[in-house]
């Protein structure tokens, strides 16, 4: 009896381990988390409208005011850029890594200039930075990053319809180019 | 004899059997801690940062959403109505106070799991802060039915629970502490058509 009460007792403390391993492993798993389905879009370095209406992507705009599109890129060969600009009323950018963890978010308001130059730099590239800077990063938005992989979410906001092609011309110039920093 | 070779399976089987369905109830039960709460309306500030709870991650990469970024917004969701009552789409109601501070926000109607409904084409599913019709001390007053109404009106009607989304972009909410002191919008129930 005794015996039995134990492995009861040795049974529930395992369940309580294994609870704790699963929630913590989960999200690596599930094969369907955001950086897997922004992966699945294409080729890195360049941005993807995401459509109203849900697809096979399984990314869309839940918002039909707020559009958006996705850029995925890893910098450990060189600094991503990102442009846009165009007649938004607003803007909001934000970048991810690939656990999906926000690393950078910004808006309109908070820019140099009306529209959107950030560069996406690892540690030892703003190293190289500081050192020497180039004409074409000056009056970027400089953001280093821990981890070299990750993807950049640029919205564009269109309240009426008569703002929606601004939105989607918005969308759909900005680019998302790796860059190279001479090692000076 | 075969006591000892019995124990462990016993250990083994409530180690395996109830560490899977505790995880599984966890995340049906919650999803996260870390949410704040006013009236009907509920929001996530920190869901998509690294400082969001285990149970929190694991349901942000099982749903696979481009999630709001601190400086770009804050989502907050409505399941029910002011009296606690789940929101059906068999229902009309109105929605009508203010908003906390922010430079633009938008209201839809989704289903209870965030999708957006199937509707007919050129009716409106959603509002923002530009369309929308204010009082003149700024406060507004939405209607959310069937049948269309005058004044500021969002089509309502799907056959199961339904969710609203409030999406405030650029506010302070976000990063503010004292977030009860906030004006939601109520949500009232006006009436329900018999199913």
């Amino acid at each position: 009896m005794r015996s039995a009460l134990l492995a009861i007792a040795i049974g529930l403390v395992g369940a309580a381990f294994i609870h704790i391993v699963i929630i913590l492993a989960l999200p690596m798993w599930t094969g369907k988390d955001a950086w897997t389905r922004v992966e699945a879009l294409g080729a890195e370095n360049r941005f993807y409208s995401l459509a109203n209406e849900p697809n096979i992507t399984r990314l869309y705009n839940e918002d039909p005011h707020i559009r958006s599109a996705v850029c995925h890129f890893d910098i450990s060969n060189g600094p991503v850029r990102i442009l846009a600009s165009g007649d938004v009323p607003i803007w909001t950018v934000a970048a991810y890594d690939t656990a999906s963890d926000e690393t950078y978010s910004m808006n309109d308001r908070s820019a140099i200039g009306t529209g959107v130059n950030i560069a996406f730099v690892t540690p030892a590239q703003m190293l190289q930075l500081r050192r020497f800077m180039p004409r074409a990063l000056e009056r970027a938005v400089l953001v280093e990053l821990s981890q070299p992989q990750g993807y950049v979410v640029l919205r564009a906001i269109a309240p009426t319809p008569s703002q929606r092609p601004a939105a989607r011309a918005f969308l759909a110039e900005a680019s998302c180019t790796g860059i190279t920093i001479d090692p000076a | 004899m075969f006591r000892l070779p019995a124990l462990v399976a016993l250990t083994l089987a409530i180690a395996f059997a109830g560490g899977a369905w505790s995880a599984s109830w966890m995340l049906t039960a919650t999803s996260g801690f870390g949410a704040i709460r006013l009236g009907s309306w509920s929001a996530y500030p920190d869901l998509q940062t690294a400082s969001a709870d285990p149970f929190a991650k694991a349901h942000r990469a099982g749903d696979g959403r481009i999630l709001l970024g601190r400086a770009e917004g804050l989502v907050f969701t409505a399941r029910s109505d002011e009296t606690g009552a789940a929101l059906s789409g068999q229902c009309s109601y109105e929605i009508s106070g203010s908003t906390p501070p922010s430079r633009f926000w938008t209201l839809r109607v989704a289903e209870a799991g965030g999708e957006p409904l199937d509707a007919p084409e050129r009716v409106p599913v959603s509002l923002n802060s530009w369309t929308t019709l204010r009082n003149i001390d700024g406060t507004f007053r939405i209607r959310l039915s069937a049948a269309p109404q005058a004044g500021n009106w969002i089509w309502l009607d799907a056959p199961d629970t339904v969710s609203f989304v409030l999406t405030l972009i650029d506010t302070p909410t976000a990063a503010s502490v004292s977030m009860v002191e906030l004006d939601m919008p109520k949500i009232e129930k006006i009436g329900c058509r018999d199913a």
